[in-house]
């Protein structure tokens, strides 16, 4: 057992374990925008910042969900110093998606009044690398990564053609917080149309010779029965 | 599955997730609690504020431990997304996969009922589905199955010779089946190389001892599944079955024939191939070209405007290269719409270059001026110059496209395999196995697949032959998704399932000398539940989306009917309408409460017999959502979902109920504002209805 500080609180939580989510088990709340619990930490949104203070050291902002919980740390979820980081970070996030009501929330709720910052193209994408690490971590096909450097940084498939290894599960359209995600441009519509002869073929023997009919009498006829019974 | 017994009573544990606050917030979860506690089965209930931490997943494990469950719920968010973290969770605890439910009350509740009084009512109503599924469901036992050392391959071009030496070269035994009585299979690119290959690697072949060759022969039956396929091929008189791992597919393509629609002077209009055979003819010592004038016409054929052939080019090219060698003085004349010169190397855009040196005239015609071929001269619009021009000839040399052999459709029937609307062996056709065919023991490359040139097949021989390698090192192969099983003592042999089966699952066995016995091929099966709905005897099962299950979910959704509160039952596709009910909640895209979602495999698992089950059990009315035509992940579930509600209204009208209480919708995962406004529309015309009665 590992004991700490948090927010002027003594807390003992089991090894292995990040702030974030000794903060959760104790009900500390931390806006969070790229942390899934299904998904391994990434620590790319920087807004789960928090205050660590460490003995003989001054202290610093360090991203909660990818720092593990230490002996003896003191932390803070709440002081000036993680307030002012965490509306500076949103209101940065929001320069590129202040459209978008999601984000808007969101910095409501961290205390962005008015969006200072506008990039002068909109793009809902936040790059929080959810939707690229579910399709890795949960569906295990790793259909999408995130392609170029810097402000050219996106998501798209493999050479940003449609993907073959995409199952079409969805997954990634559920995920992504803002709504940014284009199934269409992974998935594409690269469906070859069934062979619907075969299908015909198939079904009118079934239908025309044997008829699904009798069956249907048959089942409400005794499902009736049984009801008739049972009432 | 032992557990069926009568004393047996499952002990259910169920958990319900705050989510921090994001659900607890809009709903009530303590009084969920109060009223979890008294369902029938439920041992353990409990609030969590996180389950899916470590922590929460740690006291999920312990309370299957302390309290004996054997069957777990957890009531929380979308199980697309954390399904798979809460089966790693309780493993270690011993229970089986099987049953853990995870049932989305954030998503389906919480975020499109916020504020809704009835809203704790439909979460109570979504876990006691979830329960009574538990307490019904059964085991889906994994299935495993040995794989073979051997391989068949079926032609004999130069990537079925390539990939049969490689794979021999490895240890691998490989029979190889070729129509003719040579081996060579067809050229596309007529290159001589490839002919000087072909001859060096078919000797190689004839003399290996782990490759078996046999002549003037054809597959007759294939049976089985990847790594085990009974294949049973006649050549000459007998037939003979083999024991193979994996098949590969190899039977190439031809030059369409000349003048089938139109007529030609055949004297004078010639084919490439033909072209071909008079040039090796005037090469030889004391012949010579007796001609002056040859136009060339690139893309003749109507259907290469669509679908480029991906040789002809190159043939033309070298031909006029060719010619231009034996007699300078030629006039040759190449018209082209566009050029394809892709070959790895460039070496085909140097035989360009080459050809331009030489004095070979390029005009570039439009699409829709196509040249004319006249009596002495070929008129054609030059797009450069924009300038009509008129070029005599003697000879003019046609490319035909590449179609596939006659017997491919014979072979994509056996191995079903899908054909691309030419013909060839297109790429796959389920998304639900990418990058593969639907069976990952079969492998098609060279011209069957699409037109290859000499380079390229090599490519794909030994790309296919290391795939193929690969594939069969594995000792065995298995299958942990529920698959179909048939009652042998039940089936009736009636042939229903096997017509209805996307993968060729099932095939008719002999009973007592005739075909009377539906059997699975449990590694085939993909899990779609079609044959169950056709089974007339009800012979089939499948677990999880049994005919007991299902039911059970719907009387247990419309236990609690209120007075004047309609009830819709929603079956959804977990790949369309269930994704875009989450999508919905994801977006916070209200609908009324009084709906209850049924997470269904596919559509073509909508048993008409479980819709009227819901009628006859109080539903006002049953919405179904499947994937729009062409996006089934089992092929074509959705075809016969909306077969089944056209005849199943018609039946229901003729009982006395309005069809309208009942409506197919196509969805797919994004539409999620679709999927609200349409469960708003049926429920308010369902409402109305009712009112005015």
């Amino acid at each position: 057992m590992i004991h700490l500080t948090i927010d002027d609180e003594p807390i003992e939580v089991p090894e292995n374990r990040s702030l974030l989510e000794a903060c959760r088990e104790h009900g500390i709340h931390i806006p969070t925008l790229c942390y899934h619990p299904a998904l391994e930490p990434y620590g790319g949104c920087r807004l789960c910042m928090v205050e660590l203070g460490q003995p003989g050291r001054r202290s610093r902002l360090v991203a909660s969900c990818v720092y593990p919980c230490e002996e003896g740390v003191v932390v803070k979820t709440n002081s000036e110093m993680v307030v002012r980081s965490r509306r500076m970070t949103a209101e940065l996030i929001l320069a590129g998606s202040y459209n978008t009501p999601e984000m808007l929330a969101l910095g409501a709720e961290l205390g962005v009044k008015e969006v200072r910052f506008k990039l002068p193209e909109e793009n809902a994408c936040v790059l929080c690398g959810l939707c690229v690490r579910a399709c890795s971590e949960i569906v295990g096909v790793s259909a999408i990564s995130v392609i170029q450097r810097g402000i050219a940084k996106k998501v798209a498939t493999p050479f940003q053609v449609t993907s073959s290894r995409c199952i079409g599960c969805g997954t990634c359209v559920l995920i992504c917080p803002t709504g940014a995600f284009k199934f269409e441009s992974v998935a594409g519509f690269q469906y070859i149309s069934p062979s619907e002869s075969a299908y015909r073929l198939g079904y009118y023997r079934l239908g025309g010779e044997l008829d699904l009919r009798p069956n249907f009498v048959q089942d409400v006829a005794a499902l009736l029965m049984s009801l008739r019974e049972e009432g | 599955m032992g557990d069926e017994t009568a004393e047996f009573v499952p002990r259910i544990g169920v958990v319900i997730c705050d989510c921090g606050d994001k659900i607890a917030r809009v709903l009530d979860t303590e009084a969920l609690l109060q009223k979890v506690v008294d369902q029938s089965g439920v041992v353990y209930a409990a609030r969590d504020t996180y389950p899916c931490s470590k922590d929460g997943q740690e006291r999920i494990r312990r309370a299957i431990v302390e309290n004996q469950l054997d069957r777990v719920l957890i009531a929380g968010c979308s199980p697309r997304l954390v399904e798979k973290l809460f089966r790693q969770a309780v493993q270690p605890a011993g229970l089986d996969l099987s049953y853990l439910n995870v049932i989305n009350i954030r998503e389906h509740v919480a975020y499109v009922h916020a504020g809704d009084p009835a809203a704790v009512s439909k979460a109570n109503s979504l876990i006691e589905m979830g329960t009574a599924r538990l307490a019904t469901t059964s085991i889906a036992p994994s299935h495993t199955g040995r794989v073979v050392k051997s391989a068949l391959v079926i032609g004999s071009g130069l990537s079925a010779l390539t990939v049969a030496l490689t794979l021999a070269d490895g240890g691998v035994r490989v029979t190889l089946v070729e129509q003719t009585g040579a081996l060579g299979g067809s050229v596309p690119d007529l290159q001589e190389r490839t002919l000087e290959l072909i001859s060096e690697k078919s000797k190689t072949v004839l003399k290996h001892p782990l490759i078996d060759t046999l002549f003037n022969a054809y597959l007759t039956e294939v049976r089985g599944h990847p790594g085990d396929y009974e294949v049973r091929i006649q050549h000459g008189d007998q037939t003979t079955t083999y024991a193979i791992g994996a098949i590969i597919v190899d039977n190439g393509a031809q030059h369409k024939k000349l003048g089938a629609s139109r007529w030609f002077d055949r004297n004078r209009v010639k084919t490439q191939a033909e072209f071909e055979t008079e040039l090796n003819k005037a090469t030889e010592p004391g012949k010579m070209l007796e001609l002056n004038d040859i136009v060339m016409i690139f893309c003749a054929d109507e259907t290469q405007l669509e679908r480029c052939s991906r040789v002809c080019c190159n043939i033309g090219i070298r031909q006029a290269i060719r010619t231009k060698q034996l007699n300078p003085n030629v006039n040759v004349t190449i018209l082209f719409r566009e050029l394809y010169l892709g070959e790895i190397g460039g070496a085909h855009e140097a035989e360009f270059i080459q050809a331009r040196q030489l004095g070979v005239t390029f005009f570039r015609y439009r699409r829709d001026r196509p040249p004319v071929i006249g009596d002495q001269t070929v008129d054609v619009l030059d797009t450069l110059t924009g300038e009509p021009v008129r070029v005599p000839f003697e000879r003019v040399v046609l490319t035909m496209p590449l179609i596939p052999h006659e017997n491919v459709q014979t072979l994509a029937a056996l191995l079903g395999l899908p054909q691309d609307d030419a013909g060839f062996l297109a790429e796959p056709r389920v998304r639900l196995r990418p990058g593969r065919y639907t069976d990952p023991g079969i492998y098609v490359l060279g011209s069957a697949h699409q037109p290859a040139d000499t380079t390229e097949a090599l490519f794909q021989a030994y790309l296919t032959s290391s795939r193929t390698a690969r594939f069969l090192s594995q000792e065995t192969i298995s299958v942990q998704t529920p698959v179909a099983c048939i009652d042998p003592a039940l089936c009736t042999g009636c042939g229903n399932c096997p017509q209805v089966c996307p993968t060729l699952a099932i095939q008719l066995e002999k009973r007592d000398g005739l075909l009377s016995l539906s059997d699975v091929d449990e590694l085939r099966c993909i899990g779609c539940g079609n044959c169950v709905v056709v089974c007339p005897v009800k012979a089939i099962t499948l677990p999880g989306w049994d005919n007991i299950e299902i039911p059970t979910q719907i009387s247990a959704a419309l236990q609690q009917r209120k007075n004047g509160r309609v009830k819709v039952i929603v079956l959804a596709c977990e790949w369309s309408a269930y994704a875009a009910a989450d999508m919905a909640g994801a977006r916070r895209i209200p609908y009324p409460p009084n709906v209850r979602i049924l997470r269904m495999n596919c559509s073509a698992r909508f048993d008409p017999y479980h819709i009227l089950w819901a009628f006859l059990n109080g539903a006002d009315g049953v919405f179904l959502g499947a994937c729009p035509p062409g996006e089934c992940h089992y092929g074509t579930g959705n075809l016969y979902a909306q077969e089944r509600v056209e005849k199943l209204k018609k039946e229901l009208a003729a009982h006395g109920v309005e069809p309208r209480r009942l409506r197919l919708e196509f969805l797919t995962l994004e539409n999620g504002a679709k999927f609200a406004q349409a469960v708003t529309d049926f429920v308010t015309d369902i409402q109305t209805d009712i009112y005015r009665r």
